[in-house]
């Protein structure tokens, strides 16, 4: 018996042999479906000003979001150590002054 | 007097993960065959699956849906091609080192004793005419896996992905002539081999 083919009843035959996966296969097309959506490249942010004199899109991946936040974390970490090595130094200087001038409060001799 | 906001182009809409999840349920089984058409093995095809849709979610995943059948379609294509590259790099070492090893031991290889019968879950409901459709569509699945690569892949973009020519060509990286021509080679070897099996294509 002759069987007489188009190249479009051709891709129909395709999606039909795509549409007879094996359960297993199907299994890991979904895991693999559902790691790359774990993945997905997030929009950060649309940067986009009321006047429309600046706009655009600031578009980072989530690596880069992370690196962002640890720069931050980091930067706050700094800011914040360098703030009390100066006011303890300030502290020490006050004393400092009290012992040079003679002029230590009563609360110094009480320890 | 007010004065109207100058015409900003909006910026185009961004998908969010539905979006891609629905994309990819929609093209994840096509893929995996036309990748089994190409490399003959169903677990580098599933790998070759999975690096596509990877690699669409990473780099592409924000961007507006209507873009990702052709990004994935070059993706895909990219990644089989990669894969192309890596056998030849092996079975060039292969090759020599085989050749610096003595002969004797290599066994016969038969495909055959390699497939297998698995279950189906689609059950043909009428079992003659399913069967004569499973035989037809096992004798074009083999008919394609003899063609060329670059003409199969001209072939299955053309008329089961159902791109233009110059979608195509936008994919294989090649011009729209380049596309024709692997397309016409394509059916014409199709039908030589199809026609050996008593299928004549139009």
């Amino acid at each position: 018996m002759k069987i007489k083919l188009s190249n479009k009843e051709i891709g129909g035959l395709l999606n039909r042999a795509a549409q007879q996966l094996d359960r297993s296969t199907l299994d890991e097309l979904r895991t693999a479906r559902q790691h790359a959506l774990k993945n997905q490249r997030v929009e950060s942010a649309i940067w986009v000003s009321r006047n429309g004199l600046l706009h655009g899109q600031l578009q980072l991946s989530q690596r880069a979001l992370n690196w962002i936040i640890v720069g931050v974390v980091a930067s706050l970490l700094v800011i914040n150590l360098t703030y009390w090595e100066r006011t303890y130094e300030h502290d020490h200087s006050d004393i400092d002054i009290a012992i040079l001038t003679d002029d230590l409060p009563v609360d110094m001799f009480v320890d | 007097m007010l004065v109207s906001a100058p015409n900003i182009p909006e910026p185009p809409k961004l998908s969010t993960p539905q979006q891609l999840s629905e994309f990819l349920v929609q093209v994840e089984r096509r893929a995996y065959k036309q990748a089994q058409y190409a490399v003959r093995d169903e677990h580098v095809a599933l790998d070759i699956v999975q690096d596509a849709m990877m690699k669409l979610a990473e780099r592409y995943g924000d961007h507006p849906p209507e873009e990702y059948p052709m990004l994935f379609q070059r993706i895909l294509q990219n990644t089989i091609r990669d894969y192309y590259r890596r056998q030849k790099v092996r079975s060039f070492w292969t090759t020599l080192m085989s050749s610096l090893s003595p002969q004797g031991d290599a066994e016969d290889f038969d495909p055959l004793d390699t497939l297998q019968d698995e279950d189906n879950a689609s059950q043909p409901a009428r079992p003659e005419a399913d069967l004569a459709q499973s035989q037809l569509i096992a004798a074009i699945e083999e008919a394609l896996a003899k063609l060329p690569a670059r003409q199969r892949e001209a072939f299955l973009l053309r008329y089961w992905e159902e791109m233009d020519t110059a979608e195509t060509a936008a994919v294989m990286g090649c011009s729209e002539g380049s596309v024709k021509t692997h397309c016409s080679r394509a059916t014409h070897a199709l039908a030589a081999i199809l026609k050996e099996r008593g299928i004549d294509l139009s």
